[in-house]
């Protein structure tokens, strides 16, 4: 399939001064996304301004042809794959900070302004928003919002969700529609903002998004724990929690994921297998006040320090982000030291209510066991999401499959523990086939036909999310 | 199984996106198709399906690259996108190339000429580009508006006493900035060093390489690098953070022919000009701007000495914006695509932000003359910009 010299011609006055993309090397890049899968670009289209969503959408919504919105494509789930012959819409000439109101305590921006861009800004002023994944700084708040992307601060302050007061959004056949607004409360009709966050492009373009902030905390200190067995750090999460101590951050890593860190780095922790050495850490992170600052550390301490369930054998704080980082860079070295346990990794970030996450793990030890596949598991365990890595070397077949039978059961169990296929990446094009073992037929019934409502002739990111 | 489920072998691109934080061309332009992802998507696509792509058009996209590699510095995968784009440009040799052969390899008779003629050509003569053109030969004229302002007070003697040391001065003040030259050397020799001749020496290779020509480019290293054994392997120090860089590669270049421990060697000679200062104090003349500006070099790649003596020595008076910053000079774009390298030089300008008492200073001759030309109009002239050594009174 390609386009006409009509259509070429329309895309072309909409978009003009090389606005327009139609060359095979000029679209490449648009064909894939942090997924690697591929597709087929018609045309890119970069809008500048709102108007030109909507010409594009009242055109496309006419000739059914599919659209497919795209920021910095870091998705891993080929949310931004032209899967079906279409249009890519770049938003990357879309990336104005339009308003900061340090009286509204609103931001409203264009859908790619990098979230790290927009932190920056407005921390000078004194405010914040709170949602960090740990692609900050190369994804856009666009992406954030159609992904719900979660981050380490999600324990505390929530998921992108939480942050998102309304957006206007073009449909296709070119409505613009105005969801939310500018208010921290707002209980009139029904919540359209819910529904486009987490859409994955698969309702209509965002054209501007309305962000609620907070002031900035003062204070930030880290804590790094590391408890004997795995057990006994869950043990500890749940005291932390129960003891009124609610961390910015809680990130947990398991025996496996210790040893290969130590393969890659010196840790600060005693490493080895025998008495007296570390085999589970959790990382906490806590700010407010700079005042309070000594007295919440001491509190997390002495929730952590229970001789009855297993205090921690070893801690180290840090106060302040000079302090702190190489607590954290620890964290961040995960996903290069995975590959010090096998050369390929199928990776999956399911999550379970929070009271499950012993049984998930101990779950998945036991699953990794019975397949004879390393299994790491690490990730964001303040609010149940478990990033699961089975290694394995995928030039032995026989491995291979023994490492596919292992991520089925993993995701069997984490369904049976009434968890989620995924906590933050999103469905896109990797997790549709699986979507039917979570939702059920009526479920997804009702969905297909909201989408409908938006988008009748199913030209939105066509194939993905439901 | 599909590609996506596989690990990528160690030396390709994940498509992950850091680099488009800080890619200055795609900052410049949100442009996705030439950002360095999509160079590498493209040299991939190239090598394993070349049915799918005209070589030409990608050429036409590959030579929109600075060469400024601050995407190697953040890539998981360690790539650097320049190289690859060079090692394209060395196996599809085209014109730009030629040119900046010729610019640098008969710099010495050609350029002064080129920065005089630049001197009198009227301003509105000629197409658009020509008079671009005419901007960046212009810049290379010897600065003569900035006062120095920065004098030593005492030097430490004491650093380079008894020891030699070799001043690679770079192609820019070997041919055009000559002052720069003479002041590097009074400073060192008033550290109490004895400084060789560089005369054997030329072009560190770096822009050899990235215009893709990479016979030139290894010349060039084995005249270097045999000048500094010729020299008895001493210190070499430069006043230029591109120069620096390109000399810092050699030790990782598998074309020279280093003996046992002899690439560390060359490594560990190697040393900014800013960071041989030891406790030599300063005072600021009433000569000095109200306030400094700071252009940070892309190929200081991360640590940058010259900012750190500024920030030490001139406190408060001088600032630096945040965030990714180029000047838009680098690789064959500043031949090969004008437009774009003043797209970037636009927004480095925009967060230099410059008032009436701005003086932008900087560390690398290829930064300063691309500011240069480059500068908005201030007042009666545009915002003066002068390489750090303009400032010092040795
Ligand atoms: C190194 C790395 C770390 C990561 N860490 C995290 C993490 O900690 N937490 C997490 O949740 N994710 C993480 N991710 C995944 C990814 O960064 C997120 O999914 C992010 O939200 C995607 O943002 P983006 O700007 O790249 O959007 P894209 O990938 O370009 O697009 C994502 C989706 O948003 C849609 N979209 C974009 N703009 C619009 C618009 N204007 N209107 C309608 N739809 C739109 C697209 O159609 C697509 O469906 C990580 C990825 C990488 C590479």
């Amino acid at each position: 399939m390609s386009l006409n010299a009509n259509q070429l011609h329309f895309l072309r006055t909409l978009f003009p001064d090389g606005d327009c993309l139609t060359a095979p090397e000029e679209m490449l890049v648009f064909e894939t996304d942090a997924s690697r899968l591929n597709g087929a670009p018609l045309a890119v289209v970069r809008p500048q301004i709102e108007s030109q969503i909507v010409e594009l959408l009242r055109w496309a919504h006419a000739e059914c042809i599919p659209l497919y919105p795209r920021a910095r494509a870091t998705n891993v789930v080929g949310l931004c794959v032209p899967e079906r012959p279409g249009i890519v819409i770049s938003t990357l000439k879309m990336n104005r900070i339009i308003d900061v109101s340090a009286d509204d305590f609103v931001a409203v921006v264009e859908p790619g302004v990098v979230t790290g861009d927009l932190q920056k800004h407005v921390e000078a002023m004194g405010l914040f928003y709170p949602p960090d994944p740990a692609s900050f700084g190369i994804s856009t708040i666009g992406g954030n919002v159609a992904t719900c992307a979660g981050g380490m601060r999600a324990v505390k302050y929530g998921v992108t969700r939480e942050w998102v007061l309304g957006c206007r959004v073009v449909l296709p056949g070119g409505r613009v529609i105005e969801c939310g607004g500018r208010n921290h409360k707002n209980v009139v009709g029904l919540d359209l903002t819910r529904l486009m966050v987490g859409s994955e492009g698969t309702l209509g373009v965002m054209s501007s998004i309305m962000l609620k902030l907070m002031p900035k905390p003062e204070a930030t200190a880290s804590l790094m724990a590391g408890f004997a067995t795995l057990e006994e750090a869950m043990l500890a999460v749940g005291r932390v929690f129960r003891a009124g101590v609610l961390p910015t951050a809680l990130e947990f890593m398991g025996p496996e994921v210790l040893d290969c860190l130590a393969l890659l780095v010196p840790v600060p922790w005693p490493h080895g297998t025998g008495a007296g050495c570390v085999r589970a850490v959790l990382l906490f992170r806590i700010d407010g006040s700079g005042a309070a600052m000594p007295a919440d550390l001491e509190r997390l301490r002495r929730a952590l320090n229970d001789t009855t369930q297993g205090a921690p054998m070893w801690l180290e704080q840090g106060v302040g982000s000079a302090e702190e980082e190489p607590l954290w860079e620890i964290r961040r070295l995960i996903n290069p030291a995975t590959y010090y346990v096998a050369p390929n990794k199928i990776s999956d970030d399911v999550t379970v209510p929070r009271g499950s996450l012993l049984p998930a793990l101990t779950g998945i030890r036991d699953i990794a066991a019975r397949h004879e596949v390393p299994i790491l598991t690490f990730g964001h365990v303040g609010d149940g999401n478990i990033h699961v890595n089975i290694m394995h070397n995928a030039a032995d077949a026989e491995e291979r499959s023994r490492a596919v039978e292992a991520k089925l059961a993993v995701m069997e169990l984490i369904l049976s523990l009434g968890g989620t296929l995924s906590g933050e990446h999103g469905v896109g094009l990797t997790k549709a086939p699986y979507v039917h073992r979570q939702l059920g037929e009526d479920e997804r019934a009702v969905m297909h036909d909201i989408k409908a409502v938006f988008d009748p002739n199913g030209i939105m990111n066509p194939g993905k999310a439901f | 199984m599909s590609e996506h489920e596989s690990n990528p072998p160690a030396q390709e691109c994940i498509l992950c996106g850091r680099c488009l934080s800080v890619c200055p061309v795609l900052l410049g332009t949100g442009r996705e198709e030439l950002s360095p992802k999509a160079k590498q998507h493209m040299l991939k696509t190239l090598a394993r399906n070349p049915e799918r792509l005209r070589l030409a058009d990608c050429r036409v996209l590959a030579d929109k690259c600075l060469s400024c590699g601050r995407c190697r510095t953040v890539c998981p995968q360690g790539l650097s996108v320049p190289r690859r784009l060079a090692e394209l440009r060395a196996a599809h040799p085209g014109w730009q190339q030629w040119l900046w052969k010729q610019w640098i390899e008969r710099g010495a008779a050609l350029w002064p000429a080129l920065a005089v003629f630049g001197k009198v050509a009227p301003k509105d003569v000629g197409p658009q580009t020509f008079a671009r053109f005419m901007d960046s030969l212009r810049a290379m004229a010897p600065a003569q508006d900035i006062t120095p302002w920065l004098a030593v007070h005492t030097y430490d003697s004491e650093v380079g006493r008894g020891r030699s040391i070799l001043l690679f001065a770079g192609c820019t003040a070997r041919r055009i900035q000559k002052a720069w030259h003479a002041k590097a050397e009074a400073i060192l020799g008033n550290l109490g060093y004895t400084v060789l001749s560089e005369r054997a020496m030329t072009c560190c290779g770096l822009t050899l390489d990235h215009a893709g020509i990479p016979d030139a480019a290894h010349e060039a290293r084995m005249r270097n690098v045999n000048a500094w054994r010729a020299a008895g392997r001493p210190r070499i120090t430069t006043f230029c953070a591109s120069c620096f860089h390109g000399l810092g590669e050699y030790a990782h270049c598998a074309d020279v022919n280093w003996e046992e421990g002899e690439a560390e060697a060359f490594a560990n000679a190697l040393v900014p000009l800013s960071s041989l200062w030891g406790e030599t104090t300063f005072s600021v003349t009433d000569a000095a701007p109200a306030r400094v500006r700071y252009h940070q070099p892309c190929h200081w790649g991360g640590s940058d000495p010259d900012k750190a003596w500024l920030a030490a020595t001139l406190g408060a008076r001088i600032s630096a914006p945040s965030g990714v910053q180029c000047c838009g000079m680098g690789g064959v774009l500043q031949l090969g695509d004008q437009p774009l390298s003043r797209a970037v030089a636009t927004r480095c300008w925009d967060a230099l932000a410059p008032d009436e008492g701005t003086l932008v200073i900087t560390g690398c001759s290829g930064c300063t003359m691309q500011l240069r030309s480059s500068s908005p109009a201030m007042g009666r002239s545009g915002v003066p910009v002068a390489h750090w050594l303009d400032c010092v009174r040795p």
